[in-house]
């Protein structure tokens, strides 16, 4: 049946597309156009533009060489079009120009990806969300890296409050950190692919625990002993953004635990109110359950003894576990 | 309370010729009282006024361009990157810095809740600890060090070959426990000496080629070859004799694999992975679609153990927008992970006392096998279909759509039981406003996953199960036969999600601006789990003058978990 369903879906998508293709309709992504203009040179354009002179020669798309940009002028034009008209009448709806007054976020994006093909930008939720490469690139500027408009967290969590939320929690990765004072640490993009990926806009090729092994490849493995929900997916026990628990865990131990496990058997023993003799008799049935067994049981960090919980090699002590409780 | 200060002055010296020196001498002022826990998990930390500096130098050739800059924070804290462009034919960057990451020291003590006698010494049954470097403080010395070359080729215009690398380092020491059984639970802390790193070697090319006006191509190969290795020593702990718990002797000398041993413990095995990534990105401007194919090739080995992971993926992805206002972009992905098989092989140890004297745990209890073949988890064909299309309906206003699919075929792991698939279903919907100075979008999301990832072995049933033992601990319940008394299923991933996300954005003026922020998300289970959030926040941005602005923010972030938890009342 699932085969089925894949098999419909599938068909459907590639029937919409192949009709698509079929239509000789006008297209919307193809590049914007200025009636009757013919490329000048960036020295015509400084002539009036002479700020923008220092500050563009230093920057990458002022350096940049014939050889790389196949079949595009290089140069204030590859980017705002061909400038004679615009010269001629100084008239700025003659020229393309960007940001929300500019050209369609479409039409700003299919200008940068004719030099920029690597990118997938159509792979990206920020495309299907009209966004365009100058909501957050600054192209003028030399010296940010990325050319971006303002520096990573920031510009991230102008848009994606939530997130911002999460970091700000006790347990995050260290993304402010380096905000304070500019130094070095980590920033979102050296997760995510903001440009679109194959994984949900994050920098792997692979799966989500591929993203995360590279940084915290101790726990690559493989491991003999596996605990399931570590190979499954690491979101599972963690929130990669922030949360309140230790270690990123989206709660505390041992109650995140006890979302797929029932709590140890010691926990629930049958005890002793009160002092216990040196020898006691097996069987407690008739007996209240003992408060130290619940303190026990809410204080527990299953880590504590279940300590190689992302995996191990090694086998624990018991027998009748087959040494697969992670202990050692 | 953490505080943190930094004053800095600027020397900037410029020339006519197209140097620029920028010396940035600083002060910083650092005090804390109460734990420094989590306010201070990447400072260093070093009280009083503290000198630091920064350093840039940035230069431009007729043909060639550089930059420098260095850092210099704490002893533990600094970073250093370069970056030069050499004719457009060579680029280089670097990339390093290292930063302190504080670790908590669990002190185990509540490990000491445990039945006391008159006396106040504890009797079986207990559980006890022993951390053998109580008064140790644990963290890591993190460092990056990147770089990464670019050979562009004059006489093949758009290819460049390029060669990455990458090296994290992280040394220190962290906690290490284990446990070990004697009379009972045995839980052992020792610092654990870190000196790990992670090498990515990682050479590629990419080329365009094609004919721009009609069919434009840009196709890429790059190899990963990762290598991770701990050389930090390896722990060591005591495993303790197995001794019942009433005093009765070595009776359960049968249960245990080993004991009276000083064995290694908390062993981070040395890993390699490679991995080929061929990727495929055709423009076909005429037809305005993109069409985008990658496939992976990867393989990673667990150098102790020789066993390995081979994972397999590829990717098409077509966008098309031949209908005016019109995007639609359809995607197939398949991806394929085999794990090896493991033999588990189990020490059995004869008894030397009591009933089972003279017979190994499973001569016993024959219905009981210790040894099995790991069937790992791991090893999965998933599919994972989507459809997305954005349609302009007005100048201003786009609609955006979006169904998705992926099934998750496990090879081995049933998610229930005789079920080892998953399969996701997301639709979603939203409304995109963009003006000069208004934006905003409006989403609702549906996700509906059958058979969510779960242990189905989580629980005993809530009644009718006898978890009370006989008279001995040797006919009576067995571990293995109350494992195997788990069929309840729990999980805390959700079979039905909602979501709606909404945000506006109001430029008042040039230098005012007012955004706002919801998200709200409904999550639930079969298993008795939901999970409730929202976060609604508004922000107001004032810029009074071109480099100084301030942003007035609010968050509220709620959320509630509710789900059911399961302790068996067990007497043995």
């Amino acid at each position: 049946m699932k085969k089925i369903v894949y098999m419909v879906f599938t068909g459907a998508a590639i029937l919409s597309i192949t009709i698509l293709f079929s239509c000789a309709l006008q297209p919307q992504l193809t590049m914007p156009a200025i009636e009757d203009a013919v490329p000048v040179s960036d020295l015509t354009c400084y002539g009036c533009h002479e700020a923008m002179k220092e500050s563009f020669q230093k920057n990458v798309h002022g350096r940049i060489a014939s050889f790389e940009t196949v079949g595009v002028e290089k140069g204030c034009e590859s980017c705002h079009g061909p400038g004679s008209r615009h010269s001629e009448t100084g008239d700025p709806a003659l020229i393309f120009s960007y940001g929300e007054r500019g050209l369609s976020p479409g039409q700003q994006s299919a200008l940068c990806l004719q030099c920029h093909t690597q990118m997938n930008w159509q792979y990206s939720e920020h495309f299907f969300s009209d966004i365009s490469c100058t909501h957050c690139h600054s192209i003028h500027v030399q010296k940010t890296k990325k050319l971006l408009g303002k520096s990573e967290p920031s510009l991230c969590f102008d848009c994606h409050q939530d997130i911002r939320a999460k970091t700000l929690l006790p347990n995050h990765h260290p993304v402010w950190e380096g905000q304070k004072t500019g130094r070095m640490r980590m920033v979102c993009s050296d997760c995510h692919e903001p440009h679109g990926s194959a994984v949900n806009g994050l920098k792997t090729d692979e799966r989500l625990n591929d993203l995360c092994l590279t940084c915290h490849a101790r726990y690559q493995g493989p491991f003999v002993f596996e605990h399931e929900p570590v190979v499954e997916d690491c979101c599972i026990c963690h929130d990669p953004h922030g949360s309140v628990a230790d270690n990123l865990l989206k709660q505390n131990e041992p109650y995140i635990c006890l979302q797929c496990h029932q709590f140890h058997f010691h926990e629930g023993k049958i005890g002793y109110e009160g002092n216990v003799p040196a020898s006691p008799p097996r069987n407690y049935t008739d007996v209240d359950s003992h408060s130290n067994s619940w303190r026990m049981a809410w204080a527990t960090k299953c880590t504590q003894c279940h300590s190689q919980i992302h995996g191990s090699d090694l086998p624990s002590q018991s027998v009748p576990g087959s040494g697969g409780a992670l202990t050692r | 309370m953490l505080c943190i200060s930094q004053v800095t002055a600027q020397d900037a010296e410029k020339s006519e010729s197209t140097y620029d020196l920028q010396i940035n001498p600083g002060l910083h002022w650092t005090d804390w009282d109460d734990y420094r826990g989590k306010a201070g998990e990447y400072e260093q930390l070093e009280r009083g006024i503290r000198p630091d500096v920064g350093i840039s130098l940035d230069g431009q050739t007729k043909h060639s361009y550089f930059e420098l800059q260095g850092f210099y924070y704490e002893d533990m804290d600094n970073s250093l990157s370069a970056y030069i462009d050499l004719l457009r034919i060579l680029d280089l960057e670097f990339s390093y810095f290292r930063m302190p990451h504080f670790l908590e020291h669990d002190p185990l003590t509540n490990l000491d809740a445990c039945f006391r006698d008159g006396g106040g010494a504890p009797v079986p049954p207990v559980t006890e600890f022993e951390d053998f470097n109580a008064g140790d403080e644990y963290f890591l010395r993190y460092s990056r060090m990147e770089s990464k070359t670019t050979v562009r080729v004059p006489f093949l215009p758009g290819s460049e070959v390029f060669f990455d690398y990458r090296k994290e380092q992280r040394h220190g020491y962290r906690q290490a426990t284990t446990l070990s059984k004697c009379s009972s639970c045995h839980v052992a802390g020792k610092s654990r000496e870190i000196n790990e790193y992670t090498e990515d070697f990682n050479p590629g090319f990419r080329s365009k080629f094609g004919d721009k006006a009609t069919a434009w191509f840009t196709l890429s190969y790059d190899y990963l070859k990762r290598r991770f290795g701990e050389t930090g020593e390896d722990p060591q702990n005591l495993y303790n004799p197995a001794v019942h718990p009433g005093g009765s002797g070595d009776v359960f000398t049968n249960r245990i694999q080993y004991q009276d041993e000083m064995l290694p413990y908390n062993v981070v095995p040395s890993s390699e992975k490679d991995a080929h990534t061929i990727k495929l990105h055709g423009q076909f401007p005429t037809i305005t679609t993109d069409v985008y194919t990658n496939y992976v090739n990867s393989s990673t080995k667990n150098m102790h153990e020789q066993n390995k992971s081979d994972l397999e993926s590829f990717v098409a992805r077509i966008t098309n927008a031949l209908v005016p206002g019109l995007i639609v972009s359809g995607k197939f992905r398949v991806l394929d992970i085999e794990n090896d098989d493991v033999f588990v092989r189990v020490n059995e140890r004869v008894g030397t006392a009591g009933p089972q004297a003279g017979q190994t745990y499973s001569q016993v209890y024959p219905d009981f096998d210790p040894e099995f073949y790991r069937k790992s988890a791991m090893s999965r064909t998933v599919y994972d279909s989507e459809l997305s299309a954005r349609y302009k309906l007005r100048k201003y206003l786009t609609l955006d759509g979006k169904f998705k699919w992926k099934s998750t075929d496990r090879d081995y792991y049933e998610v229930e039981p005789g079920d080892t698939s998953t399969d996701e279903y997301t639709g979603r919907i939203g409304l995109i406003y963009r003006r000069s100075n208004i934006n905003g979008y409006l989403y609702y999301q549906r996700e509906s996953i059958s058979n969510p990832f779960a242990n189905p072995q989580a629980a005993c049933n809530p009644s009718g199960t006898n978890l009370v033992p006989d008279a001995t601990p040797f006919n009576g319940l067995q571990y293995f036969q109350f494992y195997n008394m788990r069929e309840q299923t729990l999980s805390n991933l959700p079979d039905t999600r909602d979501q709606i996300k909404a945000s506006f954005s109001w430029i008042i003026s040039p230098m005012v601006s007012l955004n706002g922020y919801y998200r709200y998300i409904s999550e639930s289970n079969d298993f008795e789990w939901d999970q409730k959030s929202h976060v609604p926040s508004v922000s107001l941005w004032i810029a009074p003058a071109p480099d100084l602005y301030f942003t007035f923010y609010y968050l509220y972030n709620y959320q509630k978990t509710d789900s059911i938890i399961c302790e068996p009342v067990f007497n043995g």
